[in-house]
């Protein structure tokens, strides 16, 4: 830990002290919250919200993918029975909405300058498409789905068909496609140490290019809006990760008192990124829903198909690298020359820029570093992350340790071990772990070198990096109400995607309270009308800043109950001679002197007082990304992950199957470990989805993409995922969380692509560049390596 | 039965009411003939709990029963149905089914979008054969698509639900 990270953890631990042994419940288990209501499908997603005289609403598409509307008619829409609106982009609901904010960029301190340039505000109807599929001229609202889609058939457009970029490559030398001035959007250069001195000092050099593909977004509740008006106040039935600013977004579009504007949110289907309420077309579609419920004063609700659901996908990246290392595998210099996809999406493009070479630099010792990045416009879906924005800085890093690893002879995780800046003790725990669990030093083989019976090649791959997590960052703030029976409910606005943060949180406060577990609850869908907001999920950063709310909250709750209850052991006695546990309040000089929470409150309570609670909050200040500019040491480099993979590869078909994943990681400290189990092989599952199956496949001639859903893209299932699968949470190293905790679900994601990469150039023997590893390219690369030969 | 839109188009206005017997129930519903039956079981019955995912037939999470089997209610137009028994995670939730203690304590659960899905799958299953073996539970249910990647759960949690069947 850096010495100003030190400083910084050290005055929060200060304010905030948490427990460090004893625990109760944190480290076990607890039942959540929220699993028996989804079992019995009686948990409320925003998809289910039906509402009295509810309508349906669709908004139209474009067909391509870069036009502008000429004329417009929606008199065969308005006209059709079952519609009951017809909104265009000429009607003054739309012209009025101030979608500036709409698309607000965060500035994370690493985008170079003239990055504002690259923020363009777009109407909530565009009248000028950037891509295919993008929501414009008219937005319906019908009795059924059915006929708001027939509806949309009716209305007539004249348009006007633009040039369009679909490859990034084009982009770079063509005229201007985009809303910017020019394709090419804020180049950066990073130069660190002195590289060319670097590469002199190198033994090897190795070079290449590489591809990462573009991963669409599939969560499989689709995006859903429900609008609803009572008079002037407005409340939308939320599908997203980010509650709370979308209050301030939407008050501002609509020009309204952000006191009037109610956000309900309800449980969430997945999200991996893509309801983040930053990205256009989410906040776009809660708009359009809010206005056609204004104007029909009838319920609206929108629910995207699940083509239109695929409004966000990764970057596409390519990079040349080139790394100069020493005989004994000592990095001395490193080079990256990428290139990302951008679209019109507001901030997400910006996401991508400057970051792929993020992990080399942060992680490996080596001080001889160049990057050169490019974002270019295309005309394709907009760019958001997915699980994480970490995708590219972990193919870079990655590619650079195993193709150093492969020209030395070496062991790759030697290689991690002579590089990283902080070896111990994580990534040595780790690493050892690793090879014990997977008989990792019997198993790896020269590449191509074993042939299976079953006549495939067998192949086995490590990745190894960070767990990801950020330290701490935005303001967030905790509730808690004891009831007259001592029963306690935690209040705050979160998201819910799946993680059951809540049961996470309510063990926190339950354990450093001395509460009894079942006497804690904390209900999952609540609304803005709630004071305290807990960052949303995402970032894999929640537990690490709400988990220091969740502890001050547990202690300032804990003073104020037992000073309220001190009464009750005898004249005299005060808060600091009692203590809770297990909700039984109890002298600490004499413990058998004691008395259940519930009894003692019961008997303090006036039946007929209105208010008949303890109510406590409290608020943690975030440390600040963007303000403070210091994003970069709260990244914490303590806890390692590896990943190791095996595959069989048929050289006949290149079909790779994966046939084991083993998952080391050390997570700092485990809260709910059936959670961090449950990000751990989620996020292997999609690591192989990313290594073997994703990427984006667009019409070349209308810039339509083809696969974004379930069919074309093929999503892993269970006939696709390994029976053995194992995974291992460790307690190794500690970040400056409370408990030493890491964010755990988006490095898994972001990493195990590299293992299925490596294990399948351990079975063939030629590295594949590109990713997906599919079949095509396999062979292609089985051909070129000339290990066609039958068993 | 058809009508006709003010620029002479024709479109398709008929609808009638239809009979289905779901979760043991009769209802009277008016359909119209475009309508799928995931769409008249959770907007017109109310029926929340079957989820709408890919509207393709290519996810599960609209699986219900009919007639004992598992099919796809987003691609299974209501008025085909009429006459047929139906059976939703409702009705697995009245009885309290052992699959759903099942799905609890494995905690095959994370957002719990894909799982009254998944769990009518195994429903299903175990209608058909009670004690599947590994292979066979993977089989019927490598159908369903879970994001959060519950599968490794899952065969556990089938499992369970056989011994919690025969308690």
């Amino acid at each position: 830990m850096s010495d100003e990270v030190r400083g910084l953890y050290d005055r929060m631990v200060d304010e905030v002290p948490f427990k460090t042994q004893d625990f109760d419940y944190i480290g076990k288990s607890m039942p959540r919250f929220d699993a028996k209501a989804k079992a019995r499908g009686e948990a409320e997603f925003t998809s289910d919200i039906m509402l009295p005289g509810m309508l349906y609403g669709k908004v139209l598409r474009s067909p391509y993918a870069h036009a502008r509307i000429k004329a417009i008619d929606v008199s065969k829409a308005r006209a059709l029975p079952g519609v009951y609106d017809v909104m265009t982009l000429d009607d003054e609901d739309v012209t009025s909405v101030d979608a500036t904010e709409l698309t607000a960029p965060w500035d994370f301190g690493w985008i170079g300058p003239g990055w504002e340039e690259a923020v363009v505000s777009e109407p909530i109807l565009a009248r000028e498409v950037w891509r295919a599929w993008e929501q414009c001229g008219a937005a319906v609202a019908a009795d059924s789905p059915e006929i708001a889609k027939e509806a949309l058939k009716l209305i007539e457009i004249e348009w006007e068909q633009l040039p369009m970029i679909l490859e990034m490559k084009d982009a770079l030398v063509s005229e201007k496609t985009g809303p910017f001035d020019g394709n090419l959007m804020v180049p950066c250069l990073r130069e660190e140490g002195d590289v060319e001195a670097g590469f002199k000092e190198a033994d090897v050099i190795v070079e290449g290019k590489a591809r990462w593909a573009p991963l669409p977004m599939t969560s499989i509740e689709t995006k859903c809006s429900v609008a609803r008006w009572e008079d002037d106040e407005l409340t939308i039935w939320f599908r997203g990760q980010q509650v709370r600013p979308a209050i301030k977004k939407y008050s501002r579009a609509l020009k309204m008192p952000a006191s009037k504007v109610r956000i309900v949110c309800p449980y969430q289907g997945g999200s991996f990124g893509q309801m983040f309420t930053a990205g256009v077309e989410d906040t776009r579609t809660d708009l359009i829903a809010a206005l056609l419920a204004r104007r029909t004063r009838r319920p609206v609700k929108i629910q995207m198909t699940r083509q239109e659901n695929v409004f966000g996908t990764d970057w596409e990246m390519t990079f040349d690298y080139k790394v100069g290392v020493k005989s004994d595998g000592t990095i001395t210099a490193w080079k990256i020359v990428d290139c990302c996809s951008g679209c019109v999406g507001g901030s997400s493009t910006l996401q991508a820029f400057g970051l792929p070479g993020n992990w080399a630099r942060d992680e490996l010792k080596c001080e001889n570093t160049l990057e050169d990045t490019k974002v270019v416009f295309v005309n394709r879906q907009p760019t958001w992350w997915c699980r994480s924005e970490q995708n590219q800085p972990a193919v870079f890093l990655d590619t650079v340790i195993q193709r150093v690893a492969d020209r030395l002879q070496m062991d790759p995780s030697e290689v991690y071990l002579k590089n990283l800046k902080q070896p111990e003790p994580s990534a040595k725990a780790v690493i050892e772990k690793m090879k014990l669990e997977s008989g990792w030093d019997g198993k790896w083989h020269r590449p191509g070198e074993r042939t299976l019976a079953n006549g495939k090649k067998h192949g086995i791959g490590v990745v190894l990096a960070h767990s990801w997590g950020n330290y701490t960052d935005f303001n967030v703030s905790i509730g808690l109400k004891i009831e007259g029976d001592g029963t306690c409910t935690l209040i705050s606005l979160k998201d819910d995607i799946g993680t059951t943060a809540h049961t996470t949180y309510a063990t926190i406060v339950a354990d450093e309270m001395g509460l009894n577990f079942d006497h804690v609850h904390f209900p999952a869908c609540q609304s803005t009308d709630v004071g305290y907001t807990l960052q949303g999920g995402g970032g894999a950063a929640g537990l690490h800043g709400n988990a220091w709310a969740c502890v001050k909250l547990a202690r300032k709750a804990k003073q104020e109950l037992l000073e309220l209850v001190a009464g009750k052991f005898g004249e005299g006695t005060a808060a600091e001679d009692l203590d809770m546990r297990n909700s039984v309040i109890f002298l600490k000089a004499d413990p058998e002197n004691k008395k259940p929470l519930s009894e003692v409150l019961y008997s303090m309570l006036d039946a007929n007082s209105p208010d008949q609670t303890l109510t406590v909050g409290a608020r943690v200040e975030g440390r600040g990304w963007a303000e403070e500019n210091v994003m970069e040491i709260f990244v914490p480099y303590q806890c390692y992950q590896a990943h190791v993979v095996e595959v069989e590869v048929d050289t006949e078909t290149g079909a790779v199957e994966v046939t084991s994943i083993l998952n080391v990681a050390d997570v700092g400290k485990m809260i709910r470990p059936e959670t961090v189990y449950g990000q751990l092989y989620g996020g292997d599952i999609m690591g192989v989805e990313r290594g073997l199956f994703f990427d984006t496949i667009y019409d070349p001639s209308t810039g339509v993409m083809l696969n974004g859903d379930f069919i074309y893209t093929p999503v892993a299932t269970l006939g696709e995922i390994p029976k053995d699968l194992e995974t291992h949470g460790m307690e190794v190293g500690k970040t400056p969380g409370p408990y030493g905790l890491v964010g755990v679900g988006e490095s898994t994601a972001n990493l195990l692509f590299g293992a299925v990469n490596s294990a399948v150039y351990n079975a063939i023997g030629v590295w594949i560049d590109e990713y997906p590893l599919t079949p095509d390219k396999v062979l292609a690369a089985v051909q070129k390596a000339g290990t066609e030969e039958r068993p | 039965m058809t009508s006709a839109d003010d620029a002479g188009r024709e479109y398709d206005d008929s609808a009638r009411v239809i009979c289905l017997r779901v979760n043991g129930r009769d209802y009277r519903v008016l359909a119209r003939p475009g309508w799928t039956l995931s769409f008249v079981i959770r907007d017109k019955l109310g029926l929340t709990g079957t989820k709408l995912a890919c509207d393709q037939g290519a996810c599960g999470a609209c699986t219900v029963i009919m007639d004992g089997r598992p099919i796809l209610s987003c691609m299974t137009l209501a008025v085909e149905c009429e006459g047929r028994d139906i059976e939703t995670i409702e009705a697995l939730a009245a009885e309290n089914h052992p699959l759903l203690d099942a799905w609890v304590q494995t905690e095959s659960i994370q957002c719990g979008y894909c799982t009254p899905g998944v769990v009518m799958t195994a429903k299903a299953l175990l209608d058909r054969v009670p004690n599947p073996s590994d292979g066979e539970i993977r089989e019927a249910l490598a159908g369903n698509v879970c994001r959060c990647g519950t599968y490794p759960r899952w065969t556990k949690a089938v499992k369970a639900a056989v011994k919690g069947t025969k308690a």
